[in-house]
């Protein structure tokens, strides 16, 4: 996983997610949507961490489960009806990134980011670019680009194999 | 890269492949002036806008082709083909700089000195100093054309200061901007005056836009109906159709802006082969037909190549040189023939050459030692099978590699690039007379009708090309599926269909195995190297398939059946690809979104047989199961037989191929007039009866009925039935003695004996019944003729020869034949017939069928009368198509007397009156 650039959170507007007592701080930058739990269809053979595809307004969207690319248990698996996905496009593709719910949107500034914790792990490390303290708890701010990054590389090692 | 020059090279590009085909043309035509005032015009823009845009290496190029072509212009010089090929590689060398600008936004290195030397060498041979007529345009002359322009587009604006320095350093300065564009507007209107139409270019990806937007307007509208269906709100109706209507207008009209000609895909073939021709020293045309024929612009991409590469095939493998040529008794000249024409929704390629044809045994002999068919295979394949290993990797031809069409790529590529568009690839090929190859592909492939089905609650959609049929168990039927080396198989008709069902299908297949091509290891690995649990299963015997049905499907050469738990409807669907995080799947081609707004999977056949590997394990599944002995010679020898319940009575069975369609009606709409049973159908009505009065319930319900429909006589009647058990193909061994009125006879259907239903005898019924009452009522069958009167059954001694390629026809005819008394010899062609004949073989009386392969009956009975043995024997012809016209050719010919197939009364009292005639004759 070497060749995913690892990025430092950027200042600007993010949106406070959680997914149990996790929370999770993503920029609101690259968000299209918000939306609840939708109709899915599931994509057999497909990554565990893949809920399957949905129709939003005439686009279909991936769904991608966050606590289950975590290593956190699948949203679905808890039965998390009033489950929270933020819509966003990487690389002209669009994904649904499932949480549990959704928060508030708050400033958050370059020098108020913290470096991950040597000790999280490595799945973690992978999508996270920082954590930030709030007064009640804290937060990991997360790169969404770079999970779906980490699903391609994947895809394509599985790829190279069967050729 | 600017604008400008962007705009330049496509505009070239275009040119360039116009200038081939006229170069080709003028090669063949040389007094055309017209055609060469086009192509003088075309190289000239190119040189003088290579002018402008400061491109002096392809002008230099393109001015030295300018005045060889001028000196052709002014008649002062023939056309020669070294001349021809002297500018057929000046525009290889401008299209190469092109493509250089292209690529690099700057022309390469190096210069065109040997060419341009050859070139005026051929000009100045020619005894005329000056370099052509035309002054040669270097940026001195520049503002010539552009003044030209000014003038022919006159130009509110104040007219360009040329500035000849910047050109080469800096050729996007608005002066030139504008010089350019002023230029273009004179040739673009010049262009217009030529083709007598308008063309705008447009970029792709804003019409890939437009349709995909178009697509999703499809789907909102799609879910829109849906919902006022539900809703049963009358208001929005009216508005909602004329949506409906425009939104499909639209969708028509934007694909439409996808269509190209094939002729677009076909524009480099002449020259080409014109090259070929060259470097090969044969001598070949080319010929095109329906270059007209328009397809999605997507799919003329994919057929370009494998298109190029068979054309190609044929010029170096296909047409002899022209000694060998004139030896064989051919004209000099090979052909190709390429052709387009629509069938069915899809596009047909016909290509043909008139060469040396594929020779089976040579190609069985290179399989074998290429190793991709083993030595019983080889010895026990027909031609047809032998042929088709040239689509098999690993497989050329060619003795010697050529550098014309041995580049690595064979038939296999072709083939797979065709499947890969759900296209499909034949080939028939005679030996010593040419080869032919037929191509079959999809108009568009962005919006597809595919059938939903359900598999473990979630839908999918399966593109409906690839469907075969749908095949249904019932739970008594159990016995038809069958294990082979833990693999399920279904029994469909005689050949063996393996099965995929969802717990296969879902499953992830062990890395390793899946990489392994070799049948043989994949089948033994099976039993122990499969952990997934539905493989257990599998062992165990345990295939559940309840009350599911087989989808069976068609990839290419492989078949296989998936099984599903129910069948939605078939909905015309807009694929979109599958996000990248899902491309590891393997068997979907692409999600959709249906009517009802959910966004479903789309499999892909070709996805789901390679993982599977049912590609090539059909004919050894077949093999294994069958003990080898499953040739098609003897497949040929079958006949598909419908096989009934109707009544009481034993089954019945009808060729499948004498039943017109399968109708269901309403028991409501059949209503009884007199005696009989009339439908509404298709705007006439349509008698109905049953076998043998045998009953079936029409009070209520569905009443399920075979329609049997005569086309020449138009006449038509519906065999209303119970149930259909089954289509079985199978050898027709017919016992005449349980003939009766309605029944030719019995045979034996996987052991039970089924009455063979006479459907002339219900056709008549129905001429009968609207024409003259009880014409045909109680004909029996020998013993009796038509006018009551007892004749002799026994026929000793008479014998009789039966010409028919139809196996059905063949023992359908003589065993009522041999009842009625007669010897019965038969022979399924023309040829074998006059074999027969040179063998010294004498009848009384020969019946021949008119349509037959490699002879007709009609010119079989001319050459028998011409002169042979049996010239003065009576030749009665058996067709089921008549028509006055026909049976006038048919007596001129040579035929004593003409009956339909199916009427074997007439048959019967036709060799009788001729035998009699013969008789008096002879006496």
């Amino acid at each position: 996983m070497s060749d995913i650039e690892h990025k430092n959170g950027e200042s600007g507007q993010y949106l406070i997610l959680n997914i149990d007592a996790h929370y999770f701080a993503v920029s609101v930058k690259n968000i299209q949507d918000v939306i609840r739990e939708n109709k899915k269809t599931p994509v057999p053979l497909s990554k565990d961490n893949i809920n399957g595809v949905l129709n939003l307004r005439g686009h279909i969207v991936t769904e991608i489960d966050v606590a289950q690319s975590l290593g956190l248990s699948k949203a679905t698996d808890r039965g998390a009806g009033d489950g929270f996905a933020v819509v966003v496009n990487v690389d002209g593709e669009a994904y649904s990134f499932r949480f549990g719910g959704v928060g508030d949107v708050i400033e958050i500034e370059t020098d108020q980011i913290d470096p991950l914790p040597e000790t999280l792990q490595k799945s973690w490390h992978r999508v996270a670019v920082g954590v930030y303290r709030m007064p009640e708890h804290l937060v990991v701010l997360l790169d969404l680009d770079m999970l779906i990054a980490q699903i391609k590389s994947s895809c394509r090692s599985v790829v190279n194999a069967v050729n | 890269m600017d604008d400008l020059i962007q705009e330049f090279i496509a505009e070239t590009t275009e040119s360039l492949s116009e200038l081939d085909l006229d170069l080709v043309k003028l090669e063949q035509d040389p007094g055309n002036t017209d055609l060469l005032g086009r192509i003088f015009r075309l190289m000239h823009t190119i040189k003088g806008t290579c002018g402008f845009l400061g491109l002096p290496r392809l002008e230099k190029v393109a001015h030295a082709a300018e005045n060889l072509l001028d000196l052709f212009r002014s008649g002062d010089m023939d056309v020669t083909q070294d001349r021809m090929t002297l500018l057929f590689q000046s525009i290889d060398r401008v299209r190469y700089i092109v493509a250089e600008i292209e690529n690099t936004g700057v022309e390469p290195e190096g210069d065109d000195d040997d060419l341009i030397a050859k070139l005026e060498a051929e000009v100045s041979g020619q005894s005329v100093e000056e370099e052509g007529s035309e002054d040669p345009v270097v940026f001195d002359d520049v503002t010539e054309p552009a003044v030209q322009a000014e003038s022919a587009a006159p130009s509110p604006q104040d007219p360009p200061a040329v500035d000849v320095t910047p050109v080469s350093a800096n050729p996007v300065s608005a002066n030139n901007e504008q010089q350019k564009q002023n230029n273009q507007n004179n040739q673009k209107a010049k262009a217009t005056t030529e083709k007598n139409a308008e063309f705008l270019r447009v970029q792709v990806h804003v019409l890939e836009d437009l349709i995909n937007m178009v697509s999703e307007l499809v789907l909102t509208r799609n879910q829109l109906l849906q919902l006022v269906r539900l809703s049963n709100d009358v208001t929005v109706d009216a508005p909602l159709q004329r949506l409906n209507r425009i939104v499909s207008d639209l969708q028509e009209g934007v694909m439409k802006t996808r269509m190209q000609p094939i002729g677009n895909a076909w524009s480099k073939l002449p020259r080409i082969v014109r090259d070929l021709t060259m470097d090969l020293g044969k001598k070949i045309t080319l010929e095109m037909s329906g270059e007209e024929t328009e397809l999605d612009r997507q799919v003329l991409e994919m057929i370009k190549d494998p298109l190029t590469h068979m054309v190609r095939n044929s010029c170096d493998h296909g047409i002899e040189m022209p000694e060998d040529r004139l030896a064989a008794g051919k004209p000099e000249t090979g052909t190709i023939h390429l052709k387009a024409y629509h069938e069915g929704g899809f596009i047909i390629v016909d290509i043909s050459d008139d060469g040396k044809g594929l020779n089976p045994q040579a190609i069985g002999d290179k399989a074998l030692e290429k190793g991709l068919i083993d030595d019983d295979q080889r010895q026990t394949m027909s031609d047809k099978q032998l042929l088709q290993n040239i689509f098999k990797a690993g497989f050329s031809t060619a003795e010697t590699v050529t550098n014309v069409s041995g580049r690595g790529v064979g038939m296999d590529v072709v083939r797979t690039n065709i499947e890969k568009i759900g296209g499909t690839i034949d080939m028939d090929s005679v030996h010593g007379k040419g080869t032919k190859f037929k191509i079959q592909i999809p108009l568009t492939l962005a919006i597809i009708s595919a059938l939903i089905l359900e598999i473990d609650d979630c839908r999918y959609a399966m593109p409906q090309l690839n469907i075969q049929e749908l095949v249904r168990i019932n739970p008594g039927d159990d016995q038809k599926i069958e294990m082979i080396n833990d693999k399920p198989v279904f029994r469909l008709r005689g050949k063996i269909l393996p099965l995929i069902d969802s717990k296969t299908l879902f499953s992830q297949v062990d890395d390793d195995e899946r990489g392994d091509k070799s049948v043989a290891a994949s089948l033994q690995t099976d039993a122990n190297g499969e952990p997934d649990p539905s493989a257990l299963d599998l062992n165990e015997g345990q295939f559940d398939i309840g009350n599911k049905l087989i989808v069976v499907v068609a990839a290419g050469a492989s078949h296989f059946g998936l099984v599903v738990d129910a069948i939605h409807d078939i909905e015309e669907i807009v694929i979109k690809s599958i996000s990248s995080v899902l491309s590891d799947t393997a068997i979907f081609a692409g999600n959709t979104i249906l009517g009802d707004g959910q966004a479903i999977m789309i499999l892909d056949p070709a996805g789901i047989a390679s993982r599977f590997e049912v590609s090539d394990n059909m004919q050894k599944l077949d093999d294994m199961a069958a003990g080898h002995d499953l040739q098609d010679e003897r497949r040929d020898e079958k006949t598909a037989m419908l096989v009934f319940h109707v009544g009481r009575g034993a089954p019945k069975a009808i060729p499948l191929a004498l039943i017109s369609r399968l109708q269901q009606f309403h028991a409501k709409d059949i209503s009884h007039s007199g005696d009989s049973i009339v439908v509404r159908f298709e705007q006439m009505l349509l008698p109905l009866g049953f076998v043998e009065n045998e009953q079936t319930d029409i009070s209520s319900g569905m009443v399920t009925t075979l329609i049997l429909a005569d086309d020449v006589s138009h006449a038509a009647f519906g065999l209303m039935i119970d149930s259909v058990v089954d289509i079985v193909e199978t050898e027709v061994e017919l016992t005449t003695s349980t003939a009766r009125d309605g029944v030719i006879g019995s045979m034996t259907i996987d052991g039970k004996v089924v009455d063979v239903v006479d459907i002339t005898h219900y056709l008549d019924r129905s001429k009968a019944d609207f024409f003259s009452v009880d014409a045909h009522a109680g004909t029996p069958f020998a013993g009796e003729d038509k006018d009551g009167n007892v004749v002799p059954v026994q026929q000793d001694g008479v014998s009789a020869l039966i010409v028919d390629d139809s196996p059905f026809f063949r023992n359908m005819l003589s065993p009522i034949l041999r009842a009625a008394g007669y010897r019965v010899t038969v022979s399924e062609d023309a040829v074998s017939a006059i074999s027969l004949h040179d063998k010294g073989k004498m009848f009384d009386v020969i019946l021949s069928d008119i349509e037959m392969p490699q002879m007709t009956g009609y010119e079989f009975v001319e050459k028998m009368r011409a002169d042979s043995a049996w010239k003065d024997l009576p030749f009665i012809a058996l067709t089921s198509h008549t028509t006055p016209q026909d049976i006038e050719y048919g007596y001129q010919k040579g035929f004593t007397e003409y009956i339909g197939k199916l009427n074997k009364d007439e048959l019967i009292r036709t060799m009788r009156s001729v035998l009699a005639k013969k008789e008096v004759k002879a006496s």
